[in-house]
């Protein structure tokens, strides 16, 4: 028998996790002040805010609204830079026992190739996840995740100039998320993670005015969950390598559904603003779950969904 | 800072929609300085997704008990409204920066607009003998008596914008009012309430050359720093008013930048 916790081991092929459980872009900072509440070294990896090549200053407020379900935000990827990531937060960071996954953007495919090659050489980024699902500023502001011609193009320049493996995150609004998924493993990259959130709005009815500064906004937590579970299983039965998925995970169970479906590992994001903890409780709930099933390997679930 | 589970010691009707809900947690009264808040989250929690942000009012680490004054508003202060002794709600904090007097200041002047009184009780325990409160109410309905909170040797006066008890006119009219006849030589500001009131608030301190503070709210998702959604538009670009805050200079925040 395993050890209570190396039964929570995922190999991805190009790194390995302690635990399946990743905490997603955008909702837990740098990874440094969520440190105050729970020590991210009991994570599988956490994921870091998205980061350009210069500093951002993102949308204006309100940036934030609740929703049944979930929420809606427009932050627009406000963010300190990557050299001020790396001179700051990186030395308070690298000492966490878990892997750290640089999430990273840009507003044309060379500044996504800049962004990634500004990481080059840093040994304690353990992976780079690129974030496609941002306004391609040359082509009138379509998202670069919506074509796949531009997606392939953007995991070719980031390979290129990247010494990491390198995860490419879909956004789920798209028609076929299964095309995205096959241009992006074609182009080469390690891993898929998906869903981003779904674009929405909502209106205050007492101002006829959007609630959010910026008008639209993204969708998270449980609202998107069944989404973002159809499209983990669409991506996992339409590529080969491996799929982290997520979507409105605030729980074990919620996890579980993931990895029964094919995801290998789990990005956990908006239930963390909730409940600092979201995340650890889902590591403990996983390995009390294989205790009770008499799970060897929790890997040994992954795919194992009953289909006939 | 913490994430636990609090009990109710009790949760008492102040004044019309005005509710004062004591809680049991250790953990948060000891390390609760001035100024500071903490997320909450009712049980069972399909009421409402993100927590609340409510300021500590008061914390007697004494007792492990800590204080929230809070006016029902929407779906979540209803709901805590009948709150019973001995039920559990689940609390993140204490949160937010809190705000450093310096040691020699003489006086200090908080000025509460509505329930924008809560943070401002903080303050008491540790400056009641420098303290004037002035507080403004629409009525007499929603006056609440902080003596009654948290008596002291600070001076409590009051405006009622109807006049029915204390002065008539808002907080800031008494403002005016009181400090005209005084001279402060080291005095601090520091006050909490509608948008529109800090703003005029922040002009009038600036031309009588007063040091402000004012307490911004904004739409908390996380309340802990992560999220980047509270922020405001200050000097320096963007801040979290969560993180960096709640507490401001109002000489560092772009007013004619803030959406009423
Ligand atoms: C730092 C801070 C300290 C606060 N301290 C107090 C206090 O001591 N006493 C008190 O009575 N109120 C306080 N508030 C306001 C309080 O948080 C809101 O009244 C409360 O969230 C309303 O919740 P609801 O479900 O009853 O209302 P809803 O039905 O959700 O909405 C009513 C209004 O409350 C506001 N609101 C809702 N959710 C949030 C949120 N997550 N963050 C900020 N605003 C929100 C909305 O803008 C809306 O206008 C504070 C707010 C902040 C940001
Ligand atoms: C406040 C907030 C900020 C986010 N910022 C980013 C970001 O910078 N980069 C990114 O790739 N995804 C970002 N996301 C998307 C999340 O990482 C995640 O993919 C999405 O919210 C769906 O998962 P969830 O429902 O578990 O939150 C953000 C989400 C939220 C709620
Ligand atoms: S509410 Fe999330 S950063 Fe302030």
């Amino acid at each position: 028998m395993l050890g209570r916790d190396s039964r929570l081991e995922v190999d991805l092929g190009f790194i390995k996790l302690k635990n399946p459980v990743i905490a997603a872009s955008g909702t837990f900072g740098y990874g440094d002040e969520v440190a105050e509440f729970v020590s991210p070294s009991f994570l599988g990896g956490f994921v870091t805010k998205g980061l350009s090549i210069k500093p951002k200053q993102g949308n204006p407020p309100p940036r934030t609204c609740e929703t049944a379900c979930g929420m809606l935000n427009s932050i627009g990827l406000e963010n300190i830079g990557i050299e001020r990531f790396l001179k700051e937060k990186l030395p308070k960071i690298k000492a966490y026992n878990t892997a750290i996954i640089v999430n990273i953007f840009g507003e044309s495919i060379s500044e996504y190739a800049t962004a990634a090659s500004m990481l080059k050489g840093v040994a304690e980024i353990s992976a780079i996840e690129i974030n496609i699902s941002c306004p391609n500023v040359k082509k009138g502001g379509m998202l670069f995740g919506t074509d796949p011609k531009l997606s392939f193009q953007i995991t070719k320049a980031v390979l290129k100039e990247s010494d990491k493996p390198v995860i490419v995150k879909l956004t789920p609004n798209v028609t076929d998320i299964t095309v995205i998924a096959k241009s992006v493993e074609e182009a080469g990259a390690y891993a898929i993670s998906l869903i981003n959130t779904i674009t929405g709005m909502a209106v205050d009815i007492e101002r006829r005015k959007p609630v959010l500064g910026n008008m639209i906004g993204g969708l998270s937590g449980p609202a998107i969950k069944p989404v973002a579970l159809y499209m983990t299983y669409r991506v996992v039965n339409s590529v080969s390598i491996p799929v982290i998925g997520g979507g409105g995970i605030m729980d074990y169970k919620d996890a579980l559904e993931f990895l029964i479906v094919g995801a290998k590992a789990v990005q956990v994001g908006t239930a963390n603003l909730v409940n600092p903890k979201a995340c650890i409780n889902i590591v403990e709930g996983l390995n009390q779950y294989c205790t009770e099933k008499g799970i060897e390997r929790l890997q040994n679930i992954v795919g194992s969904l009953r289909t006939e | 800072m913490s994430v636990l589970d609090a009990k109710v010691v009790f949760n008492k009707c102040l004044a019309k929609e005005i509710y004062f809900l004591l809680l049991k947690a250790k953990e948060v009264s000891l390390k609760a300085k001035p100024g500071q808040f903490v997320m909450l989250k009712l049980y069972p929690d399909r009421l409402a997704f993100l927590r609340r942000p409510f300021s500590i009012c008061l914390s007697l680490p004494e007792k492990d008990i800590f204080a929230i004054l809070y006016t029902i508003k929407g779906k979540v202060t209803q709901s805590m409204s009948s709150l019973n002794t001995g039920a559990t709600i689940s609390v993140v904090g204490p949160l937010g920066n809190p705000l450093k007097l310096p040691e020699n200041i003489s006086d200090l002047i908080l000025i509460g607009g509505g329930i924008g009184i809560a943070p401002l009780i903080s303050f008491l325990p540790m400056y009641h003998e420098k303290a004037h409160f002035i507080a403004g109410f629409r009525s007499s309905e929603d006056y609440i008596d902080v003596k009654e909170i948290f008596p002291g040797t600070y001076e409590y006066i009051v405006a009622t914008e109807d006049g029915s008890k204390g002065y008539k006119g808002t907080s800031l009219d008494l403002f005016r009012q009181y400090t005209k006849s005084r001279v402060f030589n080291n005095a601090i500001v520091i006050s909490c309430g509608p948008l529109a009131m800090l703003k005029k608030l922040s002009k009038i301190c600036a031309q009588a050359k007063l040091t402000c503070y004012v307490f911004l709210e904004t739409h908390m998702a996380c309340g802990m720093g992560l999220c980047q959604g509270c922020v405001v538009k200050t000097k320096q670009g963007y801040k979290r008013v969560c993180k960096d805050g709640p507490i401001f200079s109002a000489e560092e925040i772009c007013w004619e930048e803030i959406r009423d």
